[in-house]
């Protein structure tokens, strides 16, 4: 399978203290890619560097073979990369649609004066964005609150509206940072289902999550940091056995599934 | 009193309701976008004494009159724009009033502006039906915004400009789009107001009237288009029913701001709010 991210000896700095030190890892095509280790390790901070937010002081991020540094965090979007993040950002006063339609944005290809003169070109492409925004209210199964404010869905919901969101910009790599959190079981088990028809559909995952039920049961390769560094690397089976990586975890939940 | 003297006493006022729905319109599309501009007065009155310059010193008819006002603070809009759009928040307010208070200055200095004493004997061209027309244009253009994927990307990027551009939205391009629409719709209220009022001074065009515009769109709310046409209505209006309290019409366009931030934060105009009404009712 081809490679579709690769970072190599990312290091990020904030005023002197290393929230990365020389990260390396390559997600593939269709893989869905683990990303865990305990709290301010540097998983978020990994996002925001390849989604442009922060820009590394080492390493380099290449993305089907060309390099992201120094893109503009929306001009990475548009390569297809899309996220979701830890501490939900939904534009919270839009309904659930139009929230889901601000993802189609750069796909919606009608011209200024198409949409001042509300000509065939421009009302075709809003009615077909708004079906297309439908159908993946329906796939994460916020349909029956479409014309709801973001603001007032469940946490939970509000997790899975960040998804549909995601999915409308038809990235070819999809970020999830921590999206179960909050939810419960029924949900967790959704999402997981969710993420295994993204991959049928050729899609890219690469996830952050604590539950480790929930990554070792979905991932096909993982990635363990701690302090900013790479202990471990490698499959689900691997990762757990790792001793570094038992003792990372020590005190906390051993990372142990099934 | 019959319709013709009726019109005689009230006409500027009817006029200036139209034109400063206008404003009140022009301010809420930056605002719509998260922008807090408080250029839109100086716009104004580029347009005001350009076209008026052009009506009386060049003699130009009156459309062409207006289209050169327009075109003259759409250009100084771009001009001023793509630099200082790229501040944000209280930077960008200051900026924009700095801007604000250069313009006036040059009005008051430049011979061909008149200086001090303003431009005199402008002819009495606007009709009802020019403002009419001038307003539904500018309520057409702004809807067609909203109801497309530029509106939205407004909306969101006023939300979180992060999260937008997460999106892969390019949001310097849409801010500058609705600064610059912003002024071109002010410049054309200018045209019209320099055209039924006969004359025109640098003061008009000042801090106080950027305080104005903003109370209006506060007041009537930026969630729709009636709200800042409701805004800017009151705001005209109010001077007249209180005539006695001429004096103190800056205080209680400040008293009126800060209720409505404290009480309404989304203005008169808030469709919610009034749904939640009719339902207790
Ligand atoms: N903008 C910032 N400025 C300063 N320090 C930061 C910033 N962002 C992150 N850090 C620091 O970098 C380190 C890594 O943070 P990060 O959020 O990436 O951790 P994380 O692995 O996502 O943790 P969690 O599991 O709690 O979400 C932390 O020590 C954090 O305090
Ligand atoms: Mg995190």
């Amino acid at each position: 399978m081809p490679e579709l991210l690769n970072l190599t000896g990312m290091s990020l700095e904030f005023g002197g203290v290393r929230a990365l030190d020389q990260v390396s890892l390559s997600v593939h095509t269709g893989q869905i890619y683990g990303l865990i280790g305990p709290n301010g390790a540097g998983k978020t901070s990994l996002f925001n560097l390849i989604t442009g937010l922060y820009r590394p002081s080492q390493g380099e991020i290449r993305f089907k073979g060309d390099s992201l540094l120094g893109i503009a965090p929306q001009h990475i979007a548009q390569r297809g990369i899309a996220r979701t993040f830890q501490n939900i950002r939904l534009f919270a006063e839009m309904t659930l649609i139009d929230n889901v339609m601000v993802g189609m944005h750069t796909h919606l290809a009608y011209r200024f004066w198409d949409l001042l003169l509300r000509s065939r070109p421009f009302r075709h492409a809003e009615v077909q964005a708004r079906k297309q925004a439908l159908t993946l209210l329906e796939r994460v199964g916020l349909s029956p609150y479409a014309h709801a404010l973001a603001g007032t869905l469940s946490y939970g919901n509000q997790r899975k509206l960040e998804i549909a969101r995601a999915l409308a910009m038809q990235p070819q790599l999809l970020l999830l940072d921590e999206p179960v959190a909050g939810m419960n079981p029924t949900e967790k088990n959704d999402i997981q289902d969710l993420i295994r028809s993204l991959r049928a559909q050729h899609l890219s995952v690469l996830l952050i999550e604590h539950d480790m039920r929930f990554v070792m049961g979905l991932c096909d390769a993982l990635t363990v940091l701690d302090f900013g560094r790479v202990i471990a690397q490698g499959s689900p089976q691997a990762i757990q056995e790792n001793p570094a990586v038992i003792a990372a975890y020590l005190g906390e939940e051993v990372p142990h599934a099934e | 009193m019959n319709w013709a003297d009726w019109w005689a006493t009230y006409s500027t006022l009817v006029l200036s309701v139209g034109v400063y729905g206008m404003m009140a319109l022009s301010i809420s599309l930056t605002l719509s976008c998260g922008l807090l501009t408080l250029a839109n007065a100086a716009f104004m009155g580029i347009g005001a004494y350009v076209s008026a310059i052009a009506t009386t010193t060049f003699d130009l008819p009156f459309s062409e009159a207006l289209l050169l006002g327009t075109l003259g603070s759409t250009c100084v809009a771009l001009l001023i724009g793509l630099p200082v759009l790229r501040l944000s928040g209280v930077y960008l307010a200051m900026a924009t009033l700095g801007f604000g208070e250069v313009v006036r200055i040059l009005l008051l200095n430049l011979d061909i502006t008149g200086g001090p004493l303003g431009l005199n004997g402008i002819p009495s061209l606007t009709q009802w039906w020019h403002v009419l027309a001038a307003l539904l244009g500018t309520v057409f253009l702004l809807q067609c915004l909203r109801l497309s994927r530029i509106g939205r990307a407004f909306e969101a990027i006023r939300e979180d400009e992060t999260a937008a551009r997460l999106m892969g939205i390019s949001t310097h391009p849409l801010k500058l789009l609705a600064f610059v629409t912003g002024a071109s719709i002010a410049g054309l209220a200018g045209g019209l107001n320099a055209h039924y009022t006969f004359t025109l001074s640098p003061g008009n065009f000042g801090f106080e009237n950027a305080v104005d515009i903003l109370t209006m769109a506060v007041l009537g709310g930026i969630r729709g288009l009636p709200g800042p046409l409701l805004g800017g209505a009151i705001i005209t209006l109010l001077p007249e029913v209180l005539r006695d309290l001429q004096e103190y019409r800056m205080a209680a366009n400040g008293l009126i701001l800060i209720l409505v931030v404290l009480f309404l934060p989304q203005g008169l105009w808030d469709l919610p709010r009034i749904r939640g009404w009719f339902k207790r009712a």
